[in-house]
């Protein structure tokens, strides 16, 4: 007993004082194979396969196997896209053409079978393209679960739909099949091959045989399949239906572009999407969720909940299942994980991976792919292989929660949002970071360009100021201004002032040494206009086609203070989430990860004298390797120009950044950089909780390390290890009488313990008719931690139907993006 | 091509049987070669054909391309605010400049052209896709960078299994009939499994049950610090590749060599060395050996530069980066100049090799004469 209190308290006294990762080091290794990967994983060869796999059987073995243990990730999902040309060039009739046939054969295909046979239960119904897991989902529930239920597996109906139009069109059934102008209807079936879209595809194409229909199934993978439905003529007729998938990265807070995405000629530049011709009220109400031409989420929810149901209405495709993907790893490891990301999309990863109650040790992840491509920040590689490293070395401002994909404060201590007075910005209750201030719009000159991509209604805006800094000249090698650019002033809708901690260039530190200063990030936001202009050394085609779209929509920033860093942006563009309306210019380049102005200054040097490339596209132009810090044959490269950076005390834009970098730190930050070259072989600095001790290209190895100077403990991001999914239980009577009132207990919990009262957003409820129509619905109450309460009243009992109803039950913590079901059927007596 | 050399041609002068060499070698030399160079130039453009689907892997890579521009504008909160024209014009923008990265701005035909002729240069040039572990994109670097290790894992298993099953088989030979004799046919249909499948079970045998050995890669990860550290992690690594390669072919191997030994020592010449008393020895150097030399290096010939292809499914199970998987990588992206380099240098290695084995052949037997074809007979 005393050993262990002991141990407790080393450990506790261990943890107190660790700061940065849990762990020592974080070893990846290359394991494409899942199975190897859980032979491995028993071993105790690895400790995590940072890969999702969401092959049924090997999900098993990990479930059964007590040593082992995993996570759950819901970012993809299945569909069935049809050609909507009614009648193909060669005369041949298109049943997709019709509208209600497409609609109907949302109730042909029996989603249950699908997620339960084909996928093998890693998989859930889908109706519409909406992920359950997200916070649009639980918006609009109650029409999201009313279409469910209408669009329900009934072959029957279906079939009589589907029989009238196609009696309608001019089709015969000629011995139980279909014909048209005496040729039998052939429904030509695309389906992928990769993965369980195969069987779907054969099960699509036996329904429509059951129907009348004569089918050929055409197997084909991805790169095979996309020229003929992606880029073919669909009046050529090639194809009726492809069986197609989507995937998501990260959680979506906010979905108003996908009715545009799926079901608009806006959505694509494709002869598919051409196509297409949506119903005229389904495709005005997506521009506007597109643009967000609205001005409270009441009206947004009404639109998004009509653009659902005309969706369905529509349905050039037709959603079949979400996909479970799983992330297996030895049961003694925690790690968070993203919910729709996996681990590799989730910057949390490294701060939170340990063994359970250890501190100190290695651990080992494997992963299908390690270093894919060369890495720089400024482009590099963005495969997510090379991000699960990557993300591991470098901070942002902020971090995206990996279970509800809102934002949270990292080296940001607050942000002020300014918006104008209509926009439906609103906060989370917990966070006490962020304050939202409406403000009276003011007219001015460019009015224009507001209006055209805000709601016409909101057409005054916020002034910006006319010493913000606007954008790079590299004429003027310095940033111009909106008063010299918009002389008749310019207006937005939303600005943000965002304060960094105050600790923030005395705590944060480069891998070699070098503190965080303000060159830091002015060299990122330098570097990344003058890329785009004709003019500068190191211009790059493929940042030139980013600059006129940069350049219209850049509304202008300032700094209101260098220490503690404050400065605030102006934008046209805004979120609902007041949380998301950040810029963060510590980390401005965050797609590639980041680096301090130092190595940027030597990739700058290699480019400039075209010996290296940032990116792919000017490499293959130039004949010369692509960037890579890690290692590779760059790094010669790189040291000859620290070499020449040392002698001269090279400062690039040394015009501008000469008022912001001091000579003194010049040289210190080359030296450190030498120092840390001969060292590690490599030139791959960041600031984050690992940084590399080396990467090992042939047999594919990535050797992270603690950073012992990371400013923040081991422990920060406690909590984050694993979403707090509730479990909903739902009790009451079983026998309802109409007319009086009933009481139904709804208990919350996680692993069996209540759910904080004030982690629940809102607790719905719907009561669905033996027909499975929804009744009405409400709102419960809560009465303590983990139990809410919804009442019936006798007004509402009142109203249902005599027999078998059924209510549903919808919490929405705030833990967790997604909502969980839970659910209690009762009888209605007279 | 090649003729046993008649008495004939033995009785030309010597001086003109000279001229006659040389003009006979020169002309061997010159058709041949072209043979073989027509032979490379057909196969390697048909790899070009094949490797792009007669140019529809262009359309795949637009369609790529096309949808993953498109999800980008989708996913990026400033770029939707783009009319329905400048977002068609930001894509198109967008799209030329990717599409040259690709080359997609050149017709397939043109560029198939253009990849045959760098390939038979050995102008190998960039990758489309892929890079080398290093990060570079040059395919001499991608290609260099896989040899070693596909060499070392390759060669050692080849080597190792030619010539034990070689003189297991010599020893077998002597022995026909013999319990062991019989061991080797009742195994040889054990060979049927590949390499590959062995090496499954020993991967779990040997690391996932025992946990003896790694269950792949080619060192450990991290390298262990210093040379000799090195050395041994590689052979640990290289313990269960190796033997999985020798247990699928060894018994088949043997059984063939043996066979064809068997076949040789029936011969009427070796019935009448055993009938002068040579040593047993003697008659497997002289007797047999010697006679079966083409054969032999032949096949080694052929061992070693099949050594050069890799194995595909051996390495991917083994984990091992060889060339066997990135050829595999190169095929599943389409990358031609990849695919093109694998080939053109598999080629030559074997025209250049099948050119030197008759001269070699000429060498070791004395029956086989260059060229001697359409003279001497």
């Amino acid at each position: 007993m005393i050993a262990i209190m002991l141990f407790s308290f080393t450990l506790g006294v261990a943890a107190q004082q660790r700061m940065g990762t849990w762990v020592d080091e974080v070893i990846i290794v290359e394991e494409p194979d899942v199975s190897t990967a859980i032979s491995r994983l028993r071993a105790g060869d690895i400790d995590v396969w940072a890969t999702t796999s969401s092959n049924a059987t090997a999900f098993d073995s990990v479930r059964n196997d007590p040593a082992l243990s995993y996570m759950t990730t819901f970012g993809s999902y299945s569909e069935l896209t049809y050609n909507p040309v009614l009648k193909f060039n060669d005369g041949r009739f298109n049943p997709f053409g019709i509208r209600r046939i497409r609609e109907a054969t949302n109730m042909l295909i029996d989603r249950d079978y699908l997620a339960q046979e084909i996928y093998g239960g890693l998989a859930v119904p889908k109706y519409n393209m909406l992920n359950n897991s997200y916070v649009d989902y639980s918006r609009v529930v109650e029409t999201a679960r009313a279409l469910e239920v209408k669009y329900a597996y009934d072959f029957d109906k279906a079939k009589a739909i589907i029989d009238e139009e196609m009696i309608n069109a001019g089709a015969q059934l000629v011995n139980g099949v279909w014909h048209y102008e005496g040729q039998p209807v052939e429904i030509i079936v695309l389906a992928r091959i990769e993965d369980q879209r195969r069987q779907t595809g054969d099960y699509f194409a036996q329904q429509m045989e059951k129907l009348g229909f004569k089918t050929t199934v055409e197997y084909r993978t991805g790169q095979e399949a996309s020229p003929i439905w992606l880029l073919g003529d669909p009046a050529e007729g090639q194809w009726h239906v492809y069986t197609g998938g989507w995937s998501a990265g990260a959680v979506y807070r906010d979905q108003g572009h996908i009715f545009t995405q799926m079901y608009t000629v806006r959505g694509m530049a494709s002869p598919l999407w051409l196509a297409m011709d949506p119903i005229p009220e389904l495709d005005e109400i997506s521009e506007k969720l597109y643009y967000k031409r609205f001005t409270t989420m009441e009206e947004r929810n009404a639109l998004y909940s009509r653009a659902l149901e005309l969706s369905l209405e529509d349905s050039p495709r037709i959603f079949t299942v979400d996909q479970i993907s799983f992330i297996p790893k030895r049961a003694e490891i925690t790690v968070s994980s993203d919910l729709a990301g996996g681990l590799s999309s989730n910057p949390l990863w490294a701060m939170t991976i340990r063994r359970r109650d250890e501190v100190g040790g290695v651990v080992t992840v494997g992963s299908s792919q390690v270093l894919v491509d060369p890495w720089n920040p400024v482009a590099g590689s963005n495969w997510t292989y090379d991000m699960l490293p990557i993300r591991a070395t470098f901070d942002r401002g902020f971090v995206s929660h990996p279970f509800t994909g809102n934002y949270a404060p990292l080296w940001i201590d607050k942000v002020e949002v300014y918006a104008v007075e209509g926009l439906p910005i609103s906060k989370q209750p917990d966070s006490d970071w962020v304050t939202v201030t409406f403000v009276p719009g003011v007219e001015a000159a460019d009015m224009e360009y507001l209006v055209q991509n805000v709601d016409p209604d909101i057409k005054p805006g916020i002034p910006v100021p006319e010493d913000a800094w606007l954008y790079w000249d590299p004429a003027l090698q310095r940033f111009v201004t909106v008063g010299e650019v918009y002389p008749g002033g310019l207006v937005v809708p939303r600005k943000s002032v965002v304060y960094y901690r105050e600790d923030l260039f005395e705590k944060v530190k480069w891998h070699d040494g070098s503190p965080y200063t303000r060159g830091d990030f002015l060299m990122q936001l330098v570097l990344d206009w003058d890329r785009g202009y004709e003019s500068s050394p190191i211009y790059d085609e493929s940042a030139a086609a980013n600059l006129p779209v940069a350049q219209k929509n850049a509304r202008g920033w300032r700094i209101l203070s260098w220490d503690p860093l404050v400065y605030e942006v102006y934008s046209t563009s805004w979120y609902m989430d007041a949380e998301q309306n950040l810029g963060d210019i510590f980390c401005p380049m965050y797609n590639y990860g980041t680096a301090p102005w130092h190595t940027l200054a030597l990739g700058y040097l290699a480019e400039a004298n075209g010996e290296l490339a940032f990116s792919a596209s000017k490499a293959t132009a130039l004949n010369v390797e692509w960037l890579g810090y890690q290692a590779g044959p760059s790094l010669r490269t790189l040291a000859k120009w620290l070499d020449y950076a040392l002698e001269t005390n090279f400062l690039p834009y040394a015009e501008f950044l000469k008022d912001y970098i001091p000579e003194e730190e010049i040289a210190a930050r080359y030296a450190n950089v030498k120092k840390w070259f001969d060292e590690k072989g490599h030139f791959w600095i960041g600031n984050g909780p690992l940084y590399l001790e080396r990467a090992y290209p042939t047999i594919k190895t990535v050797h992270l390390k603690r950073f012992e100077d990371y400013p923040l403990p081991a422990g920060y991001w406690d909590g984050f290890d694993e979403p707090r999914i509730a479990e909903v239980e739902v009790f009451g009577p079983a026998r309802v009488t109409a007319g009086q009132q009933a009481v139904f207990e709804v208990e919350v919990s996680f692993r069996g313990e209540p759910y904080p009262m004030d982690k629940i957003q809102e607790v719905k409820y719907i009561v669905l008719d033996a027909a499975g129509n929804v009744a009405y619905n409400g709102y419960g109450s809560a009465v303590a931690d983990g139990l809410f309460e919804v009442v019936l009243t006798p007004e509402d009992t009142k109203q249902l139907p005599v027999g078998s109803n059924t209510i549903e039950v919808i919490v929405l913590p705030t833990l967790v993006a997604g909502a969980t079901f839970g659910q209690h059927t009762f009888v209605t007596l007279p | 091509m090649l003729s046993v050399e008649t008495a004939r041609e033995r009785a030309v002068p010597a001086a003109r049987r000279s001229g006659g060499n040389l003009w006979r070698i020169t002309k061997y030399t010159l058709v041949k070669g072209t043979t073989l160079l027509i032979t490379v130039i057909i196969a390697v453009y048909l790899t070009i054909l094949i490797a792009n689907m007669g140019g529809y892997v262009d359309k795949m890579r637009e369609s790529e391309l096309r949808f993953q521009i498109a999800e980008e504008i989708n996913q990026n909160e400033e770029l939707r605010l783009l009319t329905v024209q400048e977002r068609k014009t930001y894509e198109e923008e967008v799209f030329r400049v990717r599409a040259k990265q690709l080359g997609l701005d050149r017709p397939f035909i043109v560029k198939s052209f253009i990849y045959l002729w760098n390939g038979l240069t050995l102008n190998l040039g960039r990758a489309i896709h892929l890079t080398s572990d290093a990060g570079s994109a040059y395919v001499d670097n991608i290609i260099g960078e896989r040899l070693a290790p596909t060499l070392l894992v390759m060669a050692s298993s080849q080597l190792l299994l030619f010539f034990s099953a070689m003189f297991f088989a010599l020893f077998l030979s002597r022995r026909y009939g013999s319990r062991l004799d019989r061991l080797v046919v009742a195994m040889a249909p054990t060979s049927a499994a590949p390499a590959w499948f062995y090496g499954i079970f020993l991967i779990m045998i040997f690391a996932a049950v025992l946990h003896w050995l790694p269950f792949g890669g080619m060192i450990d990860a991290p390298p262990p610090p210093g040379f000799w550290a090195k050395v041994g992690s590689i052979i640990k690594h290289l313990i269960l590749p190796i033997s999985a390669f020798v247990a699928s072919s060894f018994w088949l191997s043997s059984y063939y060599w043996r066979t064809f030994f068997l076949i040789h020592s029936s011969e009427d010449y070796v019935d009448m060395a055993k009938a002068k008393g040579l040593t047993g020895r003697a008659i497997e150097r002289r007797y047999v050996l010697r006679p079966t030399l083409p054969t032999i290096i032949t096949s080694f010939a052929m061992t070693l530069i099949g050594l050069w292809t890799g194995a595909i499914v051996f390495e991917t199970v083994f984990n091992w980066p060889g060339l066997g998987r990135l050829t595999q990588q190169a095929i599943n992206m389409f990358d031609t100049p990849v695919i093109v380099g694998v080939t053109v240098i598999y080629a030559y290695l074997l025209a250049l090799t099948l050119f030197l084995l008759d001269i070699v052949y000429a060498i070791v037997d004395p029956r086989v004469k260059l060229g001697g074809g359409e003279n001497g007979s």
